[in-house]
């Protein structure tokens, strides 16, 4: 069989003209919509855990230690000296790095140079849920944001995601720098990433939280959806900011200033 | 043909040497995974209920979420439906089959009494070849206290 020159040309372009609108296509009109909605909890749910950290009652070295450190003990989170691979699920920052975008001008210095409690927010529309291409972080119907080790496949996406530092990868063996081990808990391995999970484990056994407990009143914790909880009253009753809101990510640890 | 008598026991004799795994395995196979080493050091795995005389199956299935023979078989989906379970579906408690409530939770419950999985879980693995990643993270109370 033969063919013209100038036939091959033309279906070789109806081809590729057909095959770059399918894929386009396909994008926006259906993955694309769907990875675009809202992932906010759907009206229906009866629990929406939320945390609200008093920033002023955190003054000492020790109040600060003594919550991070009943964390990172109790989920065997590794304690590497290296602190651009360190693994933190609760760390203390200034207010300028953890809230960058707020206006800070002509704010108090004693606000300015005091630190705060960062962790993971929570947050209740989270991106590094949508970029996460294994689904092994994702969200509860009670708002907590999960982290499947056992699917994670250290890809980073939601690292690049989250645009509060709140994810760590594991760059070094982690077992090997752990101080002690809490046989109730597993470690992780080389290569996930992993971060602060809520104590789902706690809560789901009906306990609070192990920073919230270590901290002695100084957090507070409770379901946002019941007007009689204790974290809506204290919300209320105090100025509170949250972390960049001007992203639309909705976190859920609110500060007390 | 020329030199029948030397060509075809030749032959034959290539045919045995190439086949001797079979006639090796054949004599003395035992499709075995090496005994359990607890076996004969009486005391040191109560929790398990072994003993010189070798395990007290009955007493490991009365304390297991199920029985030895299920284990030995399921163990794996029994694993994994607990993993989607406690992770994905905010369950927290498993009810075996005789109505007995469980913590689901590998690290929890079942290394609690399989403590020592070098000798408990690998034994079978390395010997069926499987590879598993589970103690890559999960920690059993022997190896903590290295
Ligand atoms: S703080 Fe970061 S890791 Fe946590 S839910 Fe929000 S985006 Fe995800
Ligand atoms: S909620 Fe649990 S995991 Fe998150 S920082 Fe507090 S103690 Fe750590």
């Amino acid at each position: 069989m033969s063919m013209k020159r100038r036939d091959f040309l033309k279906i070789t372009s109806y081809g590729i003209a057909g095959t770059f609108l399918s894929l386009t296509g396909g994008v926006i009109v259906g993955r694309g919509s769907e990875l675009l909605k809202k992932m906010d909890t759907s009206s229906s749910e009866k629990v929406k855990w939320a945390m609200v950290i008093n920033t002023r009652a955190f003054q000492t070295e020790e109040d600060f230690n003594s919550v991070i450190l009943a964390c990172h003990r109790a989920h065997n989170v590794p304690d590497i000296p290296d602190k651009i691979r360190e693994v933190k699920w609760i760390w203390k920052d200034t207010f300028v790095r953890g809230f960058p975008t707020a206006e800070t001008k002509y704010i108090g210095d004693e606000i300015k140079k005091r630190p705060f409690l960062l962790l993971c927010n929570h947050c209740d529309n989270p991106p590094c849920v949508r970029v996460c291409p294994v689904k092994a972080t994702f969200k509860r119907k009670d708002g907590i944001v999960m982290q499947d080790m056992h699917r994670c496949i250290g890809c980073k996406f939601c690292m690049a995601a989250c645009p509060y530092g709140a994810r760590n990868y594991n760059f070094y063996p982690p077992r090997e720098y752990l101080r002690s081990v809490n046989p109730e808990f597993p470690t992780r391995s080389l290569g996930v990433v992993e971060k602060c999970i809520f104590c789902y484990h706690r809560l789901d056994e009906g306990l609070v939280p192990y920073c919230v407990e270590a901290s002695k009143g100084k957090i507070f914790f409770g379901n946002l959806l019941d007007e009689n909880s204790e974290v809506r009253k204290v919300i209320a009753e105090n100025i509170i900011l949250v972390r960049k809101p001007e992203l639309g990510t909705n976190p859920k640890v609110f500060y007390i200033i | 043909m020329y030199n029948v008598d030397k060509v075809i026991p030749g032959i034959l004799i290539l045919v045995l040497f190439l086949t001797t795994p079979i006639w090796l395995n054949l004599t003395n196979l035992k499709a075995l995974p090496p005994s359990d080493p607890h076996v004969g050091q009486a005391r040191m795995c109560t929790t398990c209920h072994v003993s010189e005389a070798g395990p007290d199956e009955a007493a490991m299935s009365e304390r297991c979420v199920a029985d030895t023979k299920y284990m030995r078989g399921y163990h794996m989906k029994l694993l994994d439906e607990w993993r989607d379970k406690k992770i994905r579906k905010m369950e927290v408690n498993y009810k075996s089959p005789d109505g007995k409530i469980y913590v689901m939770s590998l690290q929890r419950t079942c290394l609690k009494c399989h403590n020592d999985y070098h000798n408990f879980c690998d034994r079978c693995h390395q010997f069926t070849g499987v590879n598993l990643d589970c103690f890559n993270c999960h920690i059993s109370v022997k190896e903590e206290k290295k």
